[in-house]
């Protein structure tokens, strides 16, 4: 092989090149690696620094305490730009109703929304939609119109992030704006819907409940959709939760019962009492696990002691779990349920007994194996 | 002139099988820096917890075989159940310790003794008892007679309660976060059936209460090799071939799987040396005979902390096993080779493991072999060593480099820039006999399974708790 390399010079000549070449892209990657790591922790420690600096001494104006022009100015002259908008930005998140609007006021008072303004509009793809997030971070009238604007964009993860920060602004006017694009939205993922569905859950409920009733959603969306209020514990949605009961679809009456269980409103016990006897054995486990956050007459108890002996191991579980929750009451019936004939029911019943402190194995021998059992 | 003509042969046919093989991995890095910067894209840094932590979350079943491991059991499921996560359980299986692990775990958890009240569908050895803990509702120890980590993995499904089972080593630590990250896969996407993190070497963090504090790179060259193995292994390797759904090694320390889709597949093999890349190439077979459209994915940011070996004598018996393993799983799933009925993983990802993680360690070893014979007859091209080591070196660094690359600009898990140092310090050790060692083992390992004909060695393998393989 050398003599063939040392025949040709240019071969010999190329192959020195290449490694040449090699060598000098490790070298590259490794002082790469080492320069950004020195430069990104030293840069890091400094900012989270300022902006613990900078925080103390905007508390008065974010409190409303003082007027805030001559501190913003002076934290802007010591610790610069970024590191003020950073401590407003985070204020606003945090302090949220009437100090919102103020802190965007202040926030374009500094110039950061006209600079991410322009990150947005052009560059990378990811600093586009970062620029789009802490848009809506900021707030304010620039921040809105051009959240507006990037919601006809042609990139997906740019309309999806204007969406998502749209509704970060919290005012009804963008929060409909974001649902009318996320329902002309083509296309959706599951992880987009449910980002969204979250978001607007937590901060427009009406809306939420609105896009779902209108009948434009898929079942597949309306599920997250119920799930999303379900998270919220939205009580206004349960007439859409009673409404997808009665649905073909099994993983929306499975959502649904969630949500009627996240309510936690004793008016829907027979409801979800009646979903114990659901042909899918999820809905009968919502179910199951649903009614134990709610006091039960006695039927319902009843229902949820019949379902200690259910096909299916999780519904048995949830079942006897949601009547451990009823005190007395469900603890007779789960000691009946291990006295009983029934070896489901007991293999259901044992474990919550046993850890509520119940009746030791010994006094009830169920046998060690599954063959001896029953 | 024949014997002359016969070793450029051989020259041009390692040179050529080098070059493929790290063209591929440098196609792989290439892969796994688009693959990850869009996962970034789509999950960003920033902490998800609040939407992630809802209902929406299946609920899972933390499967934990444990053998004598009474010196760290305790801290580890303590570490277990300060998870963040809406809704799991912890299985403990107790696969016939001799030690006091089972002691202690009923002084620390209150554990009290039940039947064993679960239906058994997958084959493993007899349980003794169940226990269940007064304190912590959802801490169930199982004790059975040994039958090695497949049979307790199996028992571990059979009790599990929840749609997802996460089967994790006892010595290893899962982040605060890791379920979340991980589950996040089987949320959103109902076709997934499995899915696997990423593995981290713990022996040099800075760990207490079962939390890794500050994640460090070893000191001692060997463990300093393996973690610079790992952070290859992971980053570049697995995430392409998950990208093209072709994955077929999800680490027994830390995985998701569906349970209805394990049991339907039949649980762990119980007569196989690598049970997790075993139950994955039969989750693939399956999926694609029956066209389910399932898939088994990898994410980068559920991390997982493992003791790896220490000393030579285990890593070179656990990298053993893992290449019996992997030619017990290419040959038994043989079928799926080069077949396009199943689709990326027929027609990539056996070739690849079979041609060079099966036969690479075995032509690496000829090559060396061939060398040394070379050398002591006089008929070494001492040329084409020099340039063969020096793109071999060169070559290596660069996919360590770009791997650590992209550790750094995805994960930032480095705090101090020593540790950086001592990991490119460790890419370049891993030449200095690091490598040659262990495909000299593998390809042992290789050998031994032609000689001992289908037996595998037989044996199921010991459960690992400390670091150290059984013998």
């Amino acid at each position: 092989m050398s003599r063939l390399l040392a025949g040709d010079p240019l071969i010999a000549l190329w192959t020195v090149w290449c490694l040449a070449a090699l060598a000098a892209l490790v070298a590259a990657c490794a002082i790469l690696l080492l320069a950004r790591h020195a430069l990104g922790v030293r840069r890091e420690r400094r900012f989270r620094r300022r902006v613990g600096q900078a925080a103390r001494l905007l508390a008065p104006a974010l409190a409303g305490a003082t007027p805030a022009a001559p501190l913003l100015a002076a934290a802007r002259c010591r610790f610069g730009r970024a590191v003020v908008v950073t401590v407003l930005r985070r204020a606003r998140r945090m302090l949220g109703g009437e100090a919102e609007r103020r802190i965007s006021e202040l926030i374009e008072q500094t110039g950061e929304p006209a600079r991410l303004v322009r990150v947005a509009r052009r560059g990378a793809l990811l600093r586009r939609a970062r620029a789009l997030e802490l848009l809506g971070e900021c707030g304010g009238e620039t921040a809105r119109r051009e959240l507006l604007r990037a919601l006809a964009s042609r990139e997906a993860l740019l309309r999806r992030r204007a969406r998502e920060a749209l509704l970060e602004l919290r005012e009804p006017f963008a929060v409909r704006a974001a649902v009318a694009a996320f329902v002309a939205e083509p296309g959706r993922s599951s992880s987009a819907v449910r980002s969204f569905f979250l978001r607007l859950a937590a901060w427009a409920p009406g809306e939420l409940r609105r896009l779902a009733a209108n009948g434009r959603l898929e079942t597949r969306e309306l599920k997250l959709a119920l799930e999303a209020l379900a998270e919220a514990a939205d009580a206004a949605a349960a007439p859409l939760a009673i409404e997808a009961v009665r649905s073909p679809a099994s993983e929306l009456r499975a959502a649904a019962v969630r949500l009627l269980a996240a309510v936690a409103d004793p008016r829907w016990t027979r409801l979800l009492t009646r979903r114990l006897d659901d042909r899918a054995w999820f809905v009968r486990a919502a179910a199951a696990r649903g009614l134990g956050g709610l006091a039960l007459e006695p039927h319902a108890h009843e229902a949820l002691g019949r379902r200690l002996a259910d096909g299916h191991w999780w519904v048995r579980a949830n079942a006897a779990g949601s009547l451990a929750r009823q005190g007395a009451c469900g603890i007779r019936q789960l000691t009946s349920a291990v006295r009983g004939g029934n070896r489901f029911a007991r293999q259901a019943a044992l474990p919550v007994l046993l850890r509520l402190g119940g009746p030791r194995p010994g006094a009830h021998p169920l046998g060690g194996r599954r063959a001896a059992v029953g | 002139m024949s014997l002359e003509l016969g070793m450029l042969v051989f020259e041009a046919a390692i040179l050529a099988y080098f070059l493929t093989l790290n063209t591929i991995y440098l196609l792989f890095t290439g892969l796994a820096f688009q693959d990850l910067l869009s996962y970034r894209r789509r999950w960003p840094q920033r902490d998800d917890r609040p939407l992630l932590a809802d209902s929406a979350y299946p609920p899972i079943s933390i499967l934990v075989p444990a053998y004598n491991e009474a010196r760290t059991v305790v801290d580890n499921v303590r570490s277990l159940l300060e998870l963040g996560y809406p809704e799991f359980e912890i299985v403990l299986i107790d696969d016939g310790s001799t030690d006091d692990s089972l002691a202690r775990l009923r002084r620390s958890f209150a554990l009290t003794a039940a039947p064993p009240s679960h239906p058994r569908r997958l084959p493993s050895r007899p349980l003794r008892r169940s226990w269940l803990s007064a304190r912590h509702p959802n801490l169930t120890v199982l004790e059975k007679e040994r039958g090695g980590k497949s049979d307790a993995l199996n028992a571990g499904i059979d009790a599990a309660r929840y749609p997802l089972f996460c089967t994790i080593d006892a010595d290893s630590l899962l982040e605060p976060d890791a379920l979340l990250r991980i589950a996040r896969a089987f949320a959103e996407d109902e076709r997934v059936v499995a899915a696997g993190g990423i593995i981290r070497v713990l022996n040099g963090a800075q760990s207490r209460g079962g939390r890794v504090l500050r994640a460090a790179a070893p000191r001692r060259p060997l463990l300093l090799c393996q973690a610079q193995e790992y952070v290859r292994g992971f980053l570049t390797g697995r995430s392409s071939l998950a990208r093209m759904n072709a994955l077929l090694i999800i680490a027994g320390a830390f995985g998701l799987f569906r349970k209805e889709a394990a049991v339907a597949a039949g649980g762990f093999s119980l007569d196989t040396v690598c049970e997790d890349m075993e139950l994955v190439a039969r989750l693939h077979r399956r999926a694609r005979e029956r066209r389910t459209g399932a898939r088994v994915v990898f994410l980068p940011d559920p991390v997982c902390w493992t003791q790896v070996p220490a000393d030579w004598g285990s890593l070179v018996r656990q990298r053993d096993r893992w290449q019996r393993g992997l030619l017990q799983c290419l040959w038994k799933h043989r079928r799926m080779f080069l077949n396009p009925r199943y689709g990326a993983v027929g027609l990539v990802a056996m070739p690849y493991y079979a041609l060079f993680e099966a036969l690479g360690p075995l032509v690496e070893t000829a090559g060396y072999l061939a060398l040394v014979a070379l050398a002591v007859s006089g008929r070494l091209d001492p040329m084409f060593a020099l340039l063969f080591f020096a793109l071999a070196v060169g070559y290596g660094l660069l996919l360590s480099v770009a791997a650590l690359n992209l550790d750094e600009l995805l994960f930032k898990r480095y705090g101090r820039g020593r540790d950086l140092l001592l990991m490119l310090a460790g890419s370049l050790l891993e030449f200095c006999g690091y490598r040659q060692a262990l495909a000299a083992v593998r390809a042992a390992g290789f050998v031994t399974v032609f000689v001992r004909g289908r037996s595998w060695g037989g044996r199921p393998h010991r459960l690992r708790l400390t670091g150290k393989e059984a013998a």
